[in-house]
């Protein structure tokens, strides 16, 4: 007996201390595609002068790009990037499937469709922010035409069926404008916007999303118990005390307001939110509470790179950096299926 | 002392009755094995009994706030999910989740309770191991421990054998045994009518959704109940009773 708590004991040592170490190097990570987000872009600025003139100001245009282009970049980056990946481990927690991501509930669907709208009235030139605002909108649609579907005591399966259902009809939506719009550059806007990008955003849209990533964010940390009691199934969760209903309820809002404020301000980003928790999952020993902390440190740092990567790659064609994680993605997910079928499962 | 009390518990799916109308009592250090055919409403009956379902009528455990429940009764259901490759030290320690205030990690007297557990299972020594990566029977074994880890005062178990090899039902139904020796009740469905024969101190018999018989095994277990219930002839040979013969083709 002895033997066994003391070995449990060292057991848990080992794990904090690895736990730790995961955390520091994710930290590290971000921290590493934070300054490279910096360092990166089309001015050509060395990168002491730039660094430096991030933090005095040199009264000349160095400053102005740097405080006013690239920080605000880098933050939205991070921002977004954390709303993806936590968003995405919080969902493949809820319905214990590796495969969920946050664009299953339909939020990243509905809100492409407001800012298409809001491009193609006409509105989005006239008025900044009525496109991230009509983006919104359309998240906030999803989420309460979801929860009526679903209703508080739905399953996990009518969740699922209820997103794709909302997700066919935003994209049919979305579709429909592309269809009708009588402008070819209007289409072209529309088509650009949509692949998803962090170029040319603003402190304002920052502004804008952070508070509601923020929120959002908070709320899906709060879930991690009840996804680790889920683990066991939503029957000996529930009599584990954990009120399945409301735990549902804060993961679809969470991601509602992480993932409807991150596709606002910049498009649909894909993958991020698929591939930064399977990447983790080994890493923090599969426990979903752990994972959510790590997933949006990963999913800040991913961004960041990609969208240095984007601007580094093709410095004068304007690399979107939704195309671009979706190159990033797909032959990660590929590896993985590989890994698991050599596993024999 | 009363750890759960069914007054005329009634479930009802698409307006038929499930479950009808049943009430029993479990006290202190009780072994109570539920036993009725395939379809009789065991799962139903305890599920109702929890609180996971709507039911009319009275149940002790249903009228609790759901952290108090899980304080008063741990619930073992039929279905083995493991959705993640976690330990099984983790999955075990998810036993404790009742006991720990929001963020709080777990104490030495939590970490004690899971060694406890690993241990009443003879799995100390798969602690680290992937539990995803184990056959179905320790697999079984693993979750059996996670409800052991709660230490409630009532355990609710459906099927805990199924799966099981000979050896470790046997074992399984002696941790039963010991639990309720130290004042721990055990309401566990089962299929076996010579294990539930040997090792509950009482039987309740359900069929078709209502109890037919509550008493010790040999009250329950008659020749006229097992062919009226299980169409099943049946012979006590001291302690031991076994099934001889299905009466009439069942299937």
């Amino acid at each position: 007996m002895a033997l066994a708590d003391g070995t449990s004991q060292d057991f848990s040592v080992a794990r904090d201390v690895r736990g730790l170490a995961v955390t520091f190097g994710l930290l590290g990570l971000v921290i590493a595609g934070f300054v490279v987000s910096l360092i990166t872009g089309p001015s050509s600025l060395s990168v002491g002068a730039g660094l430096s003139a991030l933090f005095v100001d040199t009264g000349g245009p160095e400053t102005v790009v740097m405080r006013e282009i690239r920080l605000p970049r880098a933050v939205l980056g991070a921002f977004v990037g954390a709303a993806l990946g936590l968003s995405g481990a919080a969902m493949q927690g809820l319905l214990r499937n590796p495969l969920a991501e946050p664009g299953l509930i339909g939020v990243s669907a509905t809100a492409a469709l407001g800012a298409v709208i809001a491009l193609q009235t006409g509105i989005a030139a006239a008025f900044a922010l009525a496109l991230p605002a009509f983006a919104l909108i359309g998240a906030g649609v999803a989420v309460s035409l979801l929860l009526l579907l679903a209703g508080p005591r739905g399953s996990s399966l009518v969740l699922i069926l209820a997103g794709i259902a909302i997700s066919a009809l935003a994209a049919a939506g979305t579709s429909l404008v592309l269809n009708l719009s009588p402008n070819p550059f209007a289409v072209a806007e529309i088509m650009f916007w949509l692949m998803g990008s962090l170029a040319d955003r603003s402190w304002t849209h920052v502004w804008l999303a952070a508070p509601l990533i923020l929120v959002g964010g908070v709320v899906l940390l709060l879930t991690g118990r009840g996804l680790d009691a889920l683990t066991l199934g939503e029957d000996a969760a529930e009599a584990l005390g954990v009120r399945i209903g409301r735990l549902r309820l804060m993961v679809v809002t969470g991601t509602a307001l992480a993932v409807g404020a991150a596709t606002a301000v910049t498009g649909a980003i894909g993958f991020v939110g698929l591939v930064v928790p399977h990447i983790l999952r080994p890493l923090v020993g599969a426990v979903p509470s752990r994972l959510l902390p790590a997933s949006a440190l990963g999913g800040a740092a991913m961004v960041l790179f990609a969208d240095a990567a984007a601007q580094g790659l093709l410095p004068d064609r304007d690399l979107k950096l939704g195309v671009l994680t979706a190159f990033i993605g797909a032959p990660v997910f590929l590896h993985l299926i590989f890994r698991t079928r050599r596993a024999g499962l | 002392m009363s750890l759960l009390s069914l007054d005329r518990l009634t479930v009802l799916r698409g307006g038929c009755p499930v479950v009808d109308g049943v009430s029993f009592e479990i006290g202190a250090g009780e072994v109570v094995g539920l036993i009725g055919p395939n379809g009789a409403g065991k799962t139903t009956l305890m599920r109702g009994a929890l609180g996971l379902l709507a039911a009319s009528g009275g149940s002790t455990l249903a009228a609790l706030p759901a952290r108090d429940r899980a304080h008063a009764a741990a619930w073992l259901p039929q279905a083995r999910e493991i959705a993640w490759p976690v330990t099984v030290e983790t999955l075990v320690a998810l036993g404790r989740s009742p006991y720990l205030a929001g963020g709080r990690k777990l104490s030495d007297a939590d970490r004690a309770a899971v060694a406890r557990a690993l241990k009443q299972m003879g799995l100390a020594d798969f602690a680290r191991r992937d539990a995803t990566a184990l056959s179905g029977g320790e697999q079984a074994r693993v979750l059996i421990a996670r409800v052991l880890a709660q230490e409630t005062p009532l355990i609710v178990a459906d099927e805990p054998v199924a799966g099981l090899d000979p050896a470790h039902q046997f074992s399984l139904m002696r941790v039963f045994s010991s639990l309720a020796a130290c004042g721990t009740s055990v309401l566990v469905s089962l299929h076996d009518l010579g294990l539930a024969a040997r090792h509950c101190t009482r039987l309740v018999m359900i069929h078709r959704g209502q109890l037919v018989a509550d008493g010790s095994p040999r009250e329950v277990l008659t020749p006229q109940k097992l062919r009226d219930v299980f169409q099943v002839s049946g012979r006590w040979d001291g302690d031991a009773f076994h099934v001889t013969d299905a009466l009439e083709d069942v299937a």
